[in-house]
């Protein structure tokens, strides 16, 4: 079949889709489009609310820090999880900085980009999440501050909690440091990054399978 | 300025072909391709104080059809509890007519659901008649890169068409 033929196939497709499909604009005319408008701004609310929450959770912690002074035990998982908390706000505002640059008018390929980059900003998350393993006994420690207002570190067993931060420091920050670095959005296409984000869902493996497309797309071959 | 619902529905009228072609270009199944009509037209409403003089209204709505559907992979259920902006459906479609081009014209369908979305994108604006610059400006890629790609994916179609012929 030659080019002219296949852009005559092409015309009949069209002339077919403008006889079959009928836009409803009376139906369109009615609705509130407005409405619309505002719908979208839902995500940009939740993030918005995300972003109140962990600033609460960030403040909460500082002040448990500070009016807990004397303290070391408390004094130190405060402020560890004001920056822990404080680390998800910033990357929930770099989410929210993404989601409002969003322009569906742009370019094909820098749009598609972009909703990667936030489909991808789970691997932002995944980066937090690890930090929960050397700081596991500063939950501990919340843990019973928090239910019955005591201060482990300060009544605990010393050998037990030098044992625990030891094995903290010694086993799970190394790990964590190391996985902090290797979770970057930059091996996002890496084959182990794909296994990882397997159990999250579909959306992020279409992602990742799209980000693959782009780049390919992208890449000149003329030369 | 601002721009009114009536420009809205007046521009709709005129490029609705162009939606048309690309949901039908992205999805097959009716029930989708309705989804995805509504979702442009919001996508379109939502962009359209926005819409910049230097480019054409046509490669405008290209971009955002094209951006829509090829972004377009959620799951039906989430999908659903986006677009239920209109009390109904925005698209009717009506059964289609048999002429003795359908054979032809479903095995393009078939060739052009085969190529990969972004391909799909730039064969679909090759055959509408774009030139390689205005492709290069919706797609992003360079206009020699237009160029070759297109070469390819008409060779390829080509040979599709000659081993079912």
């Amino acid at each position: 079949m030659e080019l002219e033929q296949i852009q005559s196939l092409w015309s009949d497709m069209n002339n077919k889709l403008d006889r079959n499909w009928k836009l409803n604009l009376e139906l369109i005319k009615r609705s509130s489009l407005d409405k619309a408008k505002r719908k979208m701004s839902s995500l940009i609310w939740l993030k918005g609310l995300e972003i109140a929450f962990y600033g609460i959770f960030t403040f909460v912690f500082i002040n448990m820090a500070v009016t807990n002074w004397a303290s070391i035990g408390i004094v130190v998982t405060g402020f560890v999880f004001a920056i822990w908390t404080l680390g998800i706000c910033a990357a929930a505002i770099h989410e929210l900085v993404l989601i409002t640059g969003i322009d569906y008018a742009e370019p094909v390929a820098t749009l598609q980009r972009k909703l990667i980059r936030i489909k991808l900003t789970i691997i932002r998350y995944l980066r937090l999440a690890v930090w929960i393993l050397p700081l596991n006994f500063g939950f501990i420690v919340l843990f019973f501050k928090v239910l019955w207002n005591v201060d482990i570190v300060a009544v605990g067993d010393q050998q037990w909690i030098i044992w625990n931060i030891v094995i903290s420091l010694i086993l799970f920050l190394p790990f964590a440091v190391w996985a902090h670095i290797k979770l970057s959005p930059g091996n996002a296409n890496k084959p182990w990054m794909h296994k990882l984000l397997k159990g999250t869902g579909s959306q992020i493996n279409e992602a990742l399978a799209l980000l693959e497309e782009v780049e390919r797309f992208e890449k000149d071959d003329s030369n | 300025m601002r721009k009114t619902k009536e420009d809205f529905l007046e521009m709709l009228e005129q490029y609705k072909l162009i939606i048309f072609k690309v949901c039908n270009g992205y999805c097959s199944d009716p029930e989708e391709q309705k989804d995805l009509v509504q979702e442009v037209i919001l996508q379109l409403w939502r962009s359209f104080d926005k819409y910049n003089a230097q480019y054409k209204l046509s490669t405008w709505v290209y971009r955002i059809a094209l951006n829509v559907a090829i972004s377009h992979f959620r799951k039906v259920s989430t999908r659903q509890k986006h677009t239920t902006s209109f009390d109904g459906a925005v698209l009717n479609i009506a059964e289609a007519d048999d002429d003795n081009k359908n054979d032809d014209l479903r095995l393009l369908q078939v060739f052009l659901n085969q190529l990969q979305k972004l391909d799909k994108a730039l064969m679909m604006l090759y055959l509408d008649g774009h030139s390689h610059e205005e492709i290069a400006q919706i797609l992003d890629i360079s206009k020699s890169n237009v160029g070759t790609k297109i070469n390819r994916i008409k060779e390829k179609i080509r040979q599709q068409f000659k081993t079912t012929a």
